[in-house]
């Protein structure tokens, strides 16, 4: 298992918090129908795919530097952390230019469950997002002196680890809100 | 055993009495907040004022006695923070900055506690004669007081992870999972911010994962923190013993 136990216990409980935010979503789709069809017709399903692409490149980044630790090479390393948490910026980026077009349409938290539903579980994932950007960063720091020893690369697989959790999550919620009940 | 080990078990067995405290405090929530005054869960932000009012009225001798109970249990938020900023103290090295900010945190936090049933014992000294507007305030004031405040107790769980990553002992004083499990409720209480927006559904005050979740994750976590210090507090006691 890469990574410390600990990470793991940290991953399996964030994973509980979001099963059970996904049955809440299920369970008021089912109840109002309508309301969440429409409701899902008003997303921006480009944005909602640049952030997926963003995400999915920024896994890969971090599998890559974790690839080169393991061979030793410093320079990849850092280089690849740096680049998820550039995608990390980018999914920042993207969110804003998508909050602020729901704004400006009137579309906010309190305009139907819906959308209360898509502003706190996109804001929750964003605040994920932010987390895993300090770890990244932390990694950055971490991996610039080198000598990737056991622990070392441990303790780099632990943070990589909690990267791949904001993808995973976002992975689900984009199929969640975006693409159920799409034609 | 010299003279300075059985000082150290003396503190250490106070200190033990004042991790358990921490468990007396979820007891006297469950029965005060739960059975006495039927606050568990809230009455819905979506009530009206007469509604509301009539609660209070309803249930003010419950009220009244479960919050005098409250307020001694909230009490014991003092007690059992400082069990664990002991147990931090003897982790750091150098200029102890985590257990001092976790003694300054602790303290802050208490003042929280202690306004939630001091101020619904107010609105059931004489809830008849009171504006219902006025008692909707004061309850919303309540549970925003309640869940609201999350931050500095996420930060104290973090100050928590953070001596635990930076313990030098060896074996370290408490078990690492320990510090991924307080970051892991630091993460968990977040939503509580969203109660500002909706009156109904689950991140209302009331709801499945502002009410439910967070609180079950918060109060969990006191009683988790209780038992694993102890343990904590047994091992620097052997530890002492031995280098005795």
């Amino acid at each position: 298992m890469p990574g410390e136990e600990g990470v793991w216990l940290f991953i399996g409980g964030d994973l509980i918090l979001f099963t059970l935010l996904f049955a809440v979503f299920l369970h008021m789709r089912a109840e109002q129908l309508t309301v969440f069809t429409e409701g899902r017709a008003q997303l921006n399903q480009t944005w909602g795919l640049i952030n997926t692409l963003l995400m999915l490149t920024s896994s890969w980044c971090v599998a890559t530097a974790i690839q080169a630790a393991r061979r030793h090479q410093v320079q990849v390393t850092m280089r690849c952390f740096g680049g998820a948490l550039a995608c990390g910026l980018g999914f920042w980026t993207v969110k804003c230019f998508e909050y602020s077009e729901k704004l400006s349409a009137g579309l906010t938290i309190t305009t139907n469950d819906f959308f209360m539903l898509y502003f706190t579980y996109t804001g929750i994932h964003l605040i994920h997002v932010t987390i895993g950007m300090g770890v990244l960063t932390a990694l950055i720091f971490y991996a610039r002196s080198g000598n990737f020893d056991a622990a070392k690369l441990r303790n780099l697989e632990s943070g990589a680890s909690f990267w791949h959790l904001v993808d995973l999550l976002w992975i689900v919620l984009f199929a969640l809100l975006y693409l159920v009940g799409a034609p | 055993m010299d003279k300075l080990s059985q000082y150290l078990a003396r503190d250490v067995a106070i200190a033990k009495a004042l991790a358990y405290s921490g468990v007396a405090l979820v007891v006297s929530l469950v029965i005060a907040q739960g059975f006495l005054m039927g606050f568990i869960p809230p009455p819905s932000p979506n009530l009206s004022a007469e509604e509301l009012a009539q609660i209070f009225i309803d249930r003010k001798i419950g009220i009244r006695i479960g919050t005098m109970i409250e307020c001694i249990g909230f009490t014991f938020w003092g007690t059992w923070a400082i069990s664990i900023v002991v147990c931090m103290r003897r982790m750091e090295r150098g200029i102890p900055v985590l257990s001092y900010a976790s003694i300054a945190n602790a303290g802050g936090a208490w003042v929280f506690f202690l306004l939630m049933p001091i101020t619904w014992a107010m609105i059931a000294f004489r809830p008849e004669s009171m504006d219902p507007k006025f008692i909707q305030i004061m309850n919303d004031y309540v549970w925003f007081i309640f869940i609201l405040s999350w931050p500095p107790f996420a930060l104290f769980m973090i100050f928590i992870a953070t001596a635990i990553f930076r313990d030098h002992n060896v074996p370290t004083i408490y078990p690492r999972w320990v510090a991924f499990f307080n970051l892991w409720c630091a993460v968990l209480i977040t939503p509580a911010a969203l109660i500002e927006f909706v009156k109904t559904g689950p991140f209302a005050y009331d709801g499945l994962i502002s009410f439910w979740f967070i609180y079950i994750v918060f109060f969990g976590w006191i009683v988790v923190m209780s038992m694993v210090t102890v343990k904590a507090l047994n091992r620097v006691a052997a530890r002492a013993a031995v280098t005795s």
